[in-house]
């Protein structure tokens, strides 16, 4: 960026603006892509396989061999392992969730799958009033609270995380809090390219994105983003506060 | 635990396995022949392949995956329900229970499998659904149990908690 050139430089950001945007939402729609191979495909193929393992193992075991038939088992363990891992990583590629979660859907999803595979405490509460938002803006904060909480576990080895979603005065707020390390004030630790990241998306969105360290320890990653000016702030699905 | 086993007169239960993805479906049918009282009646992709299958005569369970390429599993465990009625159905799925599970059950299938929990719960569920039992995990049961209790306290300390970060919002500004 050519930032204090002054004047000159506007219609440059501009564009630099809508290319970053761009480069996003393909990274968005090739992350989603993968993650949905890995779904569908890979993770298919390694269940058929186990179930070919755990035949096997139950044959060697008929047959008296109990030896052989305990490192089947074994195979089989460790595959039904490795579909649980890869399921996790496909599912941190696609987070709005499966079919169109909406953004509580999708931030609720996320709450849920860190509770489940990092055996970590994460709650996210939001407000009842949340407004449709198209799928950009959707998939821009889901990515954020993403990031954030990555980062949370990472960086500031975090183990219990706050995730909240609220609308006040035309204006919606997504905050990330967590209680680990906080993120250091001179800095060092700001330049990474998550944090970069975020802060495209929230720009992206016409938001803005504030990190600080939390006084009581930890770090609270806040985006602010303005609400589409003509919606109305209607309740949000029923079926929204059932996924938790 | 107890498995079926071989009728008295020696036939076995036979069973219509339905996946979109062939290397499961050979790990499938693997795994209910390895189990003594158990036939692979067919093993096909779709659901038009299915209904097709069970024309001429019936097998005694349908065991069908969630996803079937572009069509719903689900639309077929109902088709399978009304066309077939004493034809009982499990579904198989690589998505997460605590989403699905419920919907198959309202679909009509009487149990729900995940595909990465498959050693040994199959086969139970298998046996629950050729008794004409419901089959859910224990842990799908328990978050089940979880939620009821929990739904309604759960409300009040949200509340609390937004108005906590409204004043954040400000600071923000």
């Amino acid at each position: 960026m050519f930032r204090g050139e002054g004047e000159a430089t506007i219609p440059h950001v501009g564009r630099q603006e809508l290319l970053e945007r761009e480069i996003l939402a393909i990274a968005d729609r090739e992350k989603q892509h993968i993650g949905r191979e890995l779904h569908d495909g890979l993770c298919q193929s390694l269940a058929g396989i186990a179930a070919l393992s755990s035949a096997l193992a139950r044959s060697l075991a008929a047959g008296g061999q109990p030896g052989p038939a305990a490192a089947a088992d074994e195979i089989v363990r460790l595959l039904n392992e490795t579909i649980g891992e890869t399921r996790d990583l496909a599912h941190g590629l696609g987070p709005i969730g499966l079919n169109g979660a909406g953004l509580a859907g999708g931030l609720e999803n996320l709450a849920r799958n860190i509770r489940h595979t990092r055996r970590a405490s994460c709650t996210f509460a939001w407000d009842s009033r949340c407004p449709g938002f198209c799928g950009e803006t959707e998939t821009h904060l889901v990515r954020i609270a993403q990031e954030a909480v990555r980062n949370a576990f990472a960086h500031g080895r975090a183990d219990r995380i706050e995730i909240s979603l609220e609308y006040a005065d035309g204006s919606g707020l997504l905050i990330i809090r967590d209680n680990g390390l906080g993120i250091s004030e001179d800095g060092r630790r700001r330049d990474g390219i998550g944090l970069h990241t975020m802060d495209y998306r929230a720009r992206a969105i016409g938001g803005a994105l504030t990190v600080t360290r939390r006084p009581e320890g930890g770090t609270s990653v806040a985006c602010a983003f303005p609400l589409p000016r003509t919606h109305d702030m209607r309740e949000g699905p029923a079926d929204a506060h059932a996924q938790s | 635990m107890p498995m079926p086993r071989a009728e008295p007169d020696g036939s076995r239960r036979t069973l219509l396995v339905v996946d979109d993805h062939p290397i499961l479906r050979l790990g499938l049918t693997a795994l209910i022949e390895s189990e003594p009282g158990l036939a692979v009646f067919g093993a096909v992709g779709a659901r038009a392949e299915a209904l097709e299958a069970m024309r001429e005569s019936k097998p005694d369970l349908a065991v069908v995956d969630l996803a079937l390429g572009d069509e719903d599993g689900l639309d077929l465990v109902k088709e399978i329900r009304t066309r077939h009625p004493k034809v009982p159905s499990l579904v198989l799925s690589m998505h997460d229970e605590a989403v699905y599970a419920e919907r198959a059950l309202s679909a009509g299938a009487l149990g729900y499998v995940a595909k990465h929990e498959f050693d040994g719960t199959l086969l139970c569920a298998i046996r629950s659904a050729l008794a004409g039992e419901i089959f859910i995990s224990e842990a799908l049961q328990r978050r089940l149990a979880e939620r009821s209790i929990s739904a309604a306290a759960r409300l009040r300390p949200a509340r609390r908690w937004m108005r906590s970060a409204t004043a954040n919002c400000r600071f923000l500004g």
